[in-house]
């Protein structure tokens, strides 16, 4: 027997022994020694290695292969054989950080089992290198395949799962099949929620790196409302209606230095809006019901509370032909593509009727605000007006509508402002506009229903 | 066409050589950073916006905050006393901080620098293309206040398109010049007229590649469009009963702060982004007692107006009004003590300013001075921070909102990182 298959034998011993340890010993989400965890954090130093010695390897294959450089092409052979060894050793380090740091779920097997078989794969190219001319190219790709797809998911378990793709523009986003990013959208939870819209953004931004389902530090979980109530290892975490007795709070309070302080190992703080935000939902009974406004005292969010309309930019061209034909300006609310557009006419307020409206339908989706006072528009004008199902405000001041015309508004679900001032409107018009679940301000000066 | 026809050459040439290569690459990068046509804007707010407009009624000199919104009740034991020496800690005494006053509205003391109009005209553009996005009103004067003058730079456009500085309309006689168009000019040979000069300053532009040539071309527009929109602005003639009731009949004589505030309300109904109005003789270094009165009597029943207004008319929500002078006044008298004759010094460390509506936090006090109203001694809210928060509630991160110039990316709120104060937010 060869050197070169005594070598070969003596590889096999621990990618096998690594297998056995994935198949009767998998992670299981507890926290063990922390001689285990102390080597086992060398793994995500150690992944380096593999990565850029097998990246190498066809670099060098393909280089060599011009005869003046025949030297590079012997070399890859060595550094192949250096490649399989950092393959070997580095998801040994990684079940030893999995099995001992708390980390469980499908991502992490995923991983596993991907480098696991990176090793074999490993093992087999170099085999096959010297044996098989036709097979070690395909082998040498698969491999370096397989390690991209396993350092991918290493990159997900480290840095969160849109590592990668988060900052991706949106036309290379479609080509990858991946979703549209929607705004800022709270991680779980109902964003008309106290809970959905200000503290699951906040755990999102700052906690599930290391407290998932995913990764599980001192066994706390922070990605899902049930999870964060029953809390880790030592027990709960928040102590309804008492901040100052809850865990969380404290480790989030403590100064950066502090060993316990959170998040841990460098990651930005909470801001002090942030801890005081979560005091607030603390001491007001960490409901995940209690609605977005009802804590007195939180500085409310910035811009729309709700997607509010669809994306308005695969309609530009028909939005400036019809700025252009009616004389009307449609503007983006904001530069958040679904905060929707706003129908404005002070330019020309004389020229938008009702006609103009019938010829808005085509953007109609989009309109959440429209601009009318002063305008041409009358009770014929409201009917397609109607159909405007996204608008949340309308200003119909000093136009020729009436009472009897309003009536036309009913199907606007999402409707909160109305501004009649200066209209003909009666209190009987102001009656019928009840059905309008969301109205919330209605202004009535210089109208016969103000008495 | 390219926006700079001119060759490296013709440039040097024309300017006689005399340009050193590292002032021509400025002026070079000033020209490239603004672009070569229209309104140049950074686009639509970076978030939806709770306020669509903003009114600054600002009183020139500055008001004593504690003889308006900082009263001190304990302050009247200690009349004809001396200030005590920890509270004004090492702090060096000055005269006078003339300068000052462009501090709140430029965000800087330096001249050279856009005002807050002129940034949120460069932020947000027009709403109606007929009347400016930036509109200032001058109120009359006072008389016996101590009326420090005002210059146009307050509400100029500093490095930014001269397009963005505000348009000061006239305390007396017309709110704007020249608006009738003279015996024998029809409106047409008017049209012709504008058309025709816009055409030679097109050559110009083409020829010399300055972006102010754009501006000025779009000016004379703007001016043209003022021709009509502007009498239909200030033509108060349908105004109803219940205006007069809310104003008062100061609002019936053009100039007055009442009228300016009835004005403002007009402007704000008709798209203006932006309206400051102008009260000056606040700067009450002599006689408090005496000027006082009179300019509460000039300004309150306008402020109170205005507010009211908006409101009953659907439009306070998103229009954002802000009441405030330049900096603060001291505790002490400056000159000679009376009961009935006291003046009172600048004062850098505290003053007081109101907002409402515009999804500003209301029946809030935010901030608490000391019994002398002399240190801030909670929640102290730097100007740039004001500028900040008000920028946010126009839907705009103050950090994004820039324009580069003399290599510097710059903004309203400076380099000294500002914060949006949340507690004054709705």
């Amino acid at each position: 027997m060869g050197t070169r298959a005594r070598l070969a034998l003596i590889a096999l011993v621990p990618i096998l022994g690594l297998f056995c340890l994935l198949v009767f010993a998998p992670p299981d989400g507890l926290e063990r020694a922390s001689l285990a965890q102390f080597f086992g954090h060398f793994h995500p130093l150690a992944v380096h290695l593999p990565i850029a010695l097998l990246l190498l390897v066809p670099l060098m294959e393909i280089a060599g292969a011009n005869p003046r450089r025949a030297h590079i092409r012997a070399a890859a052979a060595f550094v192949l054989g250096l490649g399989v060894i950092a393959a070997i050793v580095t998801p040994l380090l990684g079940w030893l950080l999995a099995w001992s740091g708390g980390y469980e779920g499908a991502l992490v097997t995923r991983h596993m089992w991907g480098g696991a078989t990176l090793a074999a794969a490993c093992w087999i190219t170099w085999i096959l290198r010297g044996h098989s001319r036709a097979l070690y190219p395909v082998a040498l790709l698969a491999t370096v395949g397989l390690m991209a797809w396993t350092g991918y998911r290493g990159g997900q378990l480290a840095h969160g799962e849109e590592h990668l793709t988060q900052h991706m523009p949106q036309t290379l986003r479609s080509l990858f099949g991946l979703p549209a990013i929607a705004g800022d959208g709270a991680a779980d939870g109902d964003p008309a929620t106290f809970y959905g819209a200000r503290i699951a953004p906040i755990l999102k931004d700052h906690c599930l790196l290391c407290h998932s389902s995913e990764k599980h530090r001192g066994g706390l979980r922070l990605g899902t409302y049930a999870a964060i109530m029953h809390g880790g290892k030592d027990g709960p975490v928040i102590v309804p209606g008492n901040p100052q007795a809850s865990e969380l709070h404290r480790r989030i309070s403590l100064p950066a230095g502090d060993k316990d302080a959170m998040p841990a190992e460098g990651k930005p703080h909470l801001s002090a809006a942030d801890i005081k935000l979560m005091d607030l939902w603390i001491a007001a009974g960490a409901s995940a019901t209690l609605p977005r406004d009802a804590i007195a005292g939180a500085a409310r969010v910035a811009g729309p509370e709700l997607p509010s309309a669809p994306d308005y930019r695969p309609q530009l061209q028909q939005i400036a032909a019809l700025e252009a034909s009616l004389g009307v300006q449609l503007v983006p609310r904001s530069q958040i593509p679904t905060d929707g557009l706003i129908l404005r006419t002070a330019s020309f307020p004389a020229h938008a009727s009702d006609a103009t409206i019938a010829r808005l339908a085509p953007v109609r989706s989009l309109i959440v605000d429209a601009e009318l006072a002063r305008t041409a528009v009358t009770d014929a004008g409201l009917a397609p007006l109607a159909t405007f199902t996204n608008l949340r405000k309308l200003d119909l001041s000093y136009t020729a509508i009436t009472s009897s015309g309003l009536r036309a508004l009913a199907p606007l679900r999402q409707l909160e402002t109305l501004n009649l001032t200066g209209t003909a409107t009666s209190a009987a018009g102001v009656a019928s506009l009840k059905s309008n679940p969301a109205l919330k301000h209605i202004y009535l000066f210089q109208t016969p229903a103000e008495e | 066409m390219s926006p700079r026809r001119h060759s490296r050459r013709q440039f040097i040439g024309r300017m006689g050589g005399v340009l050193s290569w590292a002032s021509l690459a400025a002026l070079m990068g000033a020209a490239g950073a603004a672009g070569p046509a229209g309104a140049q804007s950074p686009g639509p707010p970076n978030f939806a916006p709770r306020a669509k407009r903003a009114i600054s009624l600002f009183m020139s000199g500055a008001p004593p905050q504690m003889d308006l919104l900082d009263y001190k009740p304990r302050l009247a034991a200690y009349y004809d006393s001396e200030l005590p020496d920890s509270v004004r800690g090492s702090q060096t005494l000055t005269g006078m901080t003339a300068g000052q006053s462009r501090f709140p509205i430029t965000g800087n003391m330096v001249p050279g620098k856009p005002s807050l109009g002129a940034w949120l005209s460069y932020g947000l553009g027009n709403m109606n293309e007929n009347l400016p996005a930036f509109v200032v009103l001058n109120s009359r004067l006072i008389p016996g206040a101590d009326n420090q003058p005002i210059a146009p730079r307050l509400w100029g456009s500093g490095f930014l398109s001269s397009e963005h500085a505000g348009v000061a309309f006239r305390s007396q006689g017309d709110p704007v010049l020249y608006l009738n168009d003279p015996d024998g000019m029809s409106r047409e040979t008017r049209r012709a007229l504008v058309s025709g000069i816009n055409a030679v300053n097109q050559l110009t532009y083409e020829e010399v590649g300055d972006p102010e040539t754009h501006a000025r071309i779009r000016q004379y527009e703007m001016a043209f469009r003022m021709q009509t929109s502007v009498p239909e602005l200030t033509d108060t003639a349908n105004e109803p009963k219940s205006t007069w009731e809310l104003y008062g009949d100061d609002a019936r004589v053009p100039g007055t702060f009442a009228y300016n505030c009835l004005l403002a309300r007009r402007m704000a109904e008709r798209g203006v982004r932006f309206t400051q109005i102008y009260q000056r003789g606040w700067d009450v270094h002599k006689n408090v007692v005496g000027n006082l009165p009179k300019l509460c009597a000039a300004t309150d029943r306008g402020c109170y107006a205005l507010v009211t207004d908006l409101q009953r008319r659907g439009l306070l929500a998103d229009t954002l009004v802000i009441w405030g002078g330049e900096f603060g006044r001291t505790v002490y008298s400056q000159g000679g003590l009376t009961r009935d004759n006291y003046g009172r010094d600048h004062h850098p460390r505290c003053f007081t300013m109101w907002m409402a509506g515009g999804g500003a936090n209301p029946g809030i006090a935010h901030g608490q001075t000391d019994d002398f109203s002399y240190n801030i001694v909670e929640d102290p809210v730097h100007v740039r921070d004001i500028n900040a928060t008000v920028l946010h509630l126009l839907g705009i991160d103050h950090e994004k909102l820039t324009y580069r110039f003399q290599g510097l990316d710059q903004k309203l709120t400076g380099v000294v990182p500002a914060k949006v104060v949340t507690e004054l937010l709705a």
